[in-house]
């Protein structure tokens, strides 16, 4: 069995197989994308990504700001409440409204 | 020159080291991939294969194991990926219409007697367990040292004389059985 299989060893290569090999990779490289171009797009997409994210972040921040806005505007309506004044421009307002406060 | 320097000049493009190594091992991948697939044809492409990979990844090769290593282990990778995907494809295609791989019809060398043998020897080393598939045809069409067989299967070399030894015993069995069987029709 052994004696058959050595005997079925190949015991030469095609000569112009190294020749094969080099045109494939030349060919091969010639397909490839540069380097450069793949790296920019790489930026690009993580500036794309940093600024959709700062941009989230700025929405959300000002929406926070609003409602710390109308927080403040609720402490200074309570303020203005508590140091009656109201009733000194009750004069200016209309009964309705007053009866509604 | 040792390994690494070898591999780094591959990965820069030098093509004289990189003919240097392919004429050092092109015989043994051949050979490889040869009793991989028994068809030389392929076993050309799967060189080929082999040696672009080898090009293209030499600058990834770290030192860990010796480079003829390294390229031996991507030649049975490449080898048995080969076969997987023939095997997915005669499961699609009808057997009759099936291209049958096997190339020792081709051999002049051979005696009619010899032709049949190793037919029927190549049908019993495709069915042997995959490792040891492996084991035998780096043992006997590459002639290699049972430890580096055992690198490059990334096993002990306790493991490589079993599997060895169980391949050869199942390939004696099937012969006899087969021949026995013919003697005794006869």
């Amino acid at each position: 069995m052994e004696t058959l299989l050595r005997k079925d060893r190949i015991e030469d290569v095609n000569p112009y197989l190294f020749q094969k090999i080099q045109t494939k990779i030349s060919e091969e490289k010639k397909k490839l994308i540069p380097s450069w171009s793949v790296n920019t797009l790489r930026y690009s997409i993580i500036g794309l990504v940093l600024i959709m994210g700062l941009n989230v972040y700025s929405i959300l921040n000002s929406n926070q700001n609003a409602d710390s806005n109308i927080i403040s505007q609720n402490d200074s309506y309570n303020q203005f409440i508590e140091d009656n004044h109201f009733d000194a421009l009750s004069s200016l307002y209309p009964a309705e409204l007053l009866s509604n406060e | 020159m040792d390994d690494i320097q070898i591999a780094q000049e591959i990965a820069l493009g030098n093509q004289i080291v990189f003919e240097d190594f392919f004429n050092q091992h092109k015989l043994k991948v051949m050979n490889l991939c040869y009793g991989m697939v028994h068809n030389r044809e392929v076993a050309e492409d799967l060189v080929q294969d082999i040696f672009i990979e080898i090009y293209s990844s030499a600058k990834y090769f770290k030192g860990n194991s010796k480079l003829s290593t390294w390229l031996y282990r991507i030649a049975v990778n490449k080898s048995i990926n080969f076969l997987r995907k023939e095997k997915i494809k005669k499961f699609f295609v009808n057997i009759d219409d099936a291209k049958c791989i096997t190339q020792s019809d081709d051999r002049a060398d051979f005696s009619i007697e010899e032709k049949e043998k190793i037919t029927n020897l190549y049908k019993i080393i495709d069915v042997l367990p995959s490792k040891q598939k492996q084991a035998i045809i780096l043992f006997i069409y590459d002639e290699l040292p049972q430890k580096e067989i055992a690198e490059i299967m990334d096993c002990s070399l306790a493991s490589v004389e079993v599997l060895i030894h169980r391949a050869k015993k199942t390939i004696k069995i099937k012969t006899d059985k087969i021949y026995g069987n013919i003697t005794e029709e006869g």
